[in-house]
């Protein structure tokens, strides 16, 4: 039997009835067994939280690996110890464009590979055959392997009558597809967002309307089909608007939001920064502003990292020829205190555990007797530097690399099993020979 | 103490202040004296080098850039390929570190990514003069159309000047709006709807698709060429039809009430945007322009190279 009491954590979880409250919590076999104050069982392993908030564990919905194919860039390894140490237990990834995971020998070598990992991988499959937006692939046979969602990955689905065909064919299974509202033909060329910054940058733009129209024909095919919808990926305080609309009027819809597009703006473009060079395009301090209050009072539903590794070679160079993407999946929580200027805890669960759980259709977890164990551990207050020696993934495009962080996460329980965050780790033992 | 001798590079107008360009117009007059005396040369830069970079074709601009150095005293060495650096497999801070490595001072950059000077200035050791990056900026060229204007018209304070053309491709425009805002005029762009940035009037220019209002409003028109290699697409239909709405003839000049000046920054597409007929004529400065960014670029590249001594 494997046993673990975590001692004086703060409970975040404003779905259970723990919520606020200050206690511990006893875990068996990774099922939680009692939640209470001054609990006295005996355990295998102890951890003090010392006053730290614990989560149901957090999900990242949307997140990339470069495995297989271009392993430099991201390993599925590089990518887990990322995405635990920045708070995650189930991470839904889409590994590798070269080839696109479009097959169930696909879906299954990325389980294979990822057993004894730190996080759970999710691994999201391939909409279309090769990700070319023609053909449709293998959906069931895909989820019957276990992938649990599907994307064409960093491309959009253009082609409305496909659309409306894979909406309606994973319905029969409730299979989540996410689409992302891009129409590429309104923005030729465009490699940030279109206004007066792209215009004074010389850039040519990225226009709020290639996301509207295609996020209009989504909610439209959705509607008209009866299936549910899944939207990853928006920028824009239009879509957010459109959105809260069609969820007043009943629509089954569930939206995610990548980090970047809550935290920066297209003003972090004027020095033509690659690392800000991402899709959707960061728009203005309106946009930014329209998507924290649509997180806030719900239109939005989760928070996903985005996370598109890229190394030197595809980054360090010319903006133009710059590899879209950035890497902040081991910044999740200081992005997001940063972004919502110190939100409350209610919005940092909601944003990462249960929202990104409804998006994949997964069961919300909540910190209750008999719900599984599944936790992640972090502070709010602590500050840290986030250098080079931290950093746990491969990439070099991350955006809060070499900056003071707010917000630490101190480790993470998956299947019951406490698991510290190296970077919490290394912060106590150099604290420890400090004093 | 030269106000131009803070900067470390000259990456575009954007950030330059109106005593900075006033300097650089300063020490330009000092240089188009001796470019006009018998021995037009200084040996001011004879001991420094100076690396003209070309990645796109110029012809123009890199001969006024060399003309600049040589008549500095500078020694020069030029690299041109058309292709990118990357498409060649070479990076761009590669290929740059390689000829520092030479020993040189000075980069003199035309690129066709915009913010490539920029780019350049943050990962090499290294003066660098933007000459073109992409459709971002091309700063010379601003300062010596500003400058033209400056000696066609006493002042460029107050004045009204409009940019005609292809403004969606232009890194003249951008560098020549934020130049004259900055000196005090009135800017305003003129061309196809499809041609101008949709979101070029919160830059503070005035916005006008008919030509021959914009040329009522204005003292001095910058006649922009068609840049048909920047368009991978279509912005109009055709050549023959954009010269019918925006092409400068006597005609049009000769209905105004008053006589500005025409500006061009070379090439000329003779017929399309601009008529022989008012290219040569009297109201024409286009040829002076030529003339003074060589006096321009050697301000530029003295005041730079002053601050590194």
């Amino acid at each position: 039997m494997n046993s673990l009491l975590i001692r004086s954590v703060q409970i975040a979880d404003p779905a259970g009835s723990w919520h606020g409250r200050t206690a511990d919590v006893y875990v068996e076999d990774g099922v939680i067994v009692r939640i209470g104050t001054d609990l006295h069982q005996h355990a295998e392993n102890i951890i003090q939280g010392g006053g730290a908030c614990l989560s149901p564990g957090w999900v990242d919905a949307l997140t990339f690996c470069g495995e297989p194919g271009e392993e430099w860039k991201e390993t599925l390894a590089s990518l887990a110890s990322a995405a635990q140490a920045g708070g995650f237990t189930s991470i839904a990834a889409y590994c590798g464009t070269h080839p696109a995971p479009d097959s169930a020998a696909a879906i299954s070598s990325v389980l294979q590979k990822a057993s004894g990992l730190p996080v759970r991988i999710l691994p999201l499959g391939a909409t279309t055959v090769k990700e070319e937006g023609v053909d449709m692939a293998e959906l069931y046979d895909m989820w019957k392997a276990g992938a649990v969602a599907f994307t064409d990955g960093e491309k959009p689905l253009s082609n409305n009558g496909l659309k409306a065909r894979i909406m309606e064919y994973a319905a029969n299974q409730n299979i989540p597809v996410y689409m992302y509202p891009f129409c590429r033909d309104l923005a030729p060329g465009g490699s940030m967002h279109e206004g007066k910054v792209s215009n004074s940058l010389g850039l040519k733009g990225i226009p709020v309307v290639s996301e509207t129209i295609a996020l209009e024909s989504d909610l439209q095919l959705a509607a008209w089909l009866r299936c549910p919808l899944r939207i990853v990926k928006i920028s824009s305080a239009a879509a957010v608007d459109r959105i809260r609309k069609a969820k007043a009027d009943g629509a089954d819809i569930r939206v995610a939001v990548a980090i970047d597009n809550l935290l920066y703006t297209d003003e972090n473009l004027t020095a033509f920064d690659e690392n800000h060079k991402v899709l959707p395009p960061l728009r203005t301090e309106k946009d930014r502003e329209a998507l924290w209050a649509g997180l806030n009072d719900g239109t939005l539903d989760a928070v996903v990292s985005n996370h598109i590794p890229q190394d030197t070679e595809s980054k360090r160079v010319e903006f133009d020829y710059s590899a879209w993407g950035s890497a902040g999946i081991q910044t999740m929580l200081p992005a997001l205190l940063r972004a919502g200027n110190s939100p409350d805890i209610r919005v940092i669960v909601t944003a990462l555990s249960y929202g990104p759980r409804k998006l994949l259709n997964l069961p919300v977890q909540t910190i209750q007797e008999g719900q599984p164990a599944d936790f992640t551990l972090f502070s709010a207050t602590t500050e840290w530097e986030f250098s080079g020696q931290k950093s746990l993934s491969k990439a070099v495009n991350i955006p809060m690399l070499g900056e003071k962080l707010k917000g630490l996460v101190l480790g993470t329980v998956l299947a019951g099993k406490w698991q510290e965050s190296p970077v919490y780790s290394a912060a106590k033992q150099s604290q420890g020979q400090n004093s | 103490m030269n106000q131009a001798a803070t900067m470390k590079h000259l990456l575009g107008i954007k950030g330059l202040t109106e005593a900075e360009i006033q300097s650089i117009f300063l020490t330009a007059d000092n240089f188009k004296q001796v470019l006009n005396s018998p021995v037009k040369k200084t040996p001011a830069l004879r001991d420094y080098t100076v690396a003209n970079l070309f990645f796109e074709n110029s012809t123009r601009t890199r001969v006024s850039f060399e003309l600049a150095e040589k008549r500095l005293g500078a020694d020069i060495v030029n690299f041109s390929s058309s292709t990118s650096s990357v498409k060649k497999g070479e990076t761009l801070i590669d290929t740059v570190n390689n000829i520092l490595s030479m020993k040189v001072d000075m980069v003199v950059m035309r690129h066709p990514a915009p913010g490539a000077c920029l780019f350049l200035a943050r990962h090499v050791n290294s003066q660098i003069v933007n000459a073109g990056d992409g459709t971002h900026e091309h700063p010379t060229q601003a300062l010596l159309d500003a400058y033209s204007i400056r000696e066609k018209l006493g002042d460029v304070a107050g004045k009204k000047v409009v940019i005609v053309g292809d403004i969606l491709h232009s890194r003249v425009a951008l560098s020549n709006i934020f130049c004259l805002q900055t000196l005090g005029a009135e800017v305003m762009v003129c061309g196809p709807r499809t041609l101008i940035p949709r979101y070029i009037a919160e830059l503070g220019v005035k916005v006008e698709y008919d030509l021959a209002k914009a040329l009522a409003w204005c003292d001095v028109a910058n006649m922009l060429r068609i840049q048909l290699e920047r368009q991978d697409i279509r912005y109009f239909p055709s050549l023959r039809e954009y010269s019918m709405q925006y092409g400068l003839t006597m005609e049009i000049l000769n209905r105004l009430d008053k006589e500005i000046t025409i500006m061009h920054p070379g090439p000329i597409n003779r017929g399309v945007e601009i008529t022989s007929e008012v290219a040569d004529s009297h109201q024409s400065i286009i040829l002076q322009q030529v003339e003074n960014g060589v006096a321009i670029r050697m301000a530029v590249i003295y005041l730079l190279a002053m601050r590194e001594r």
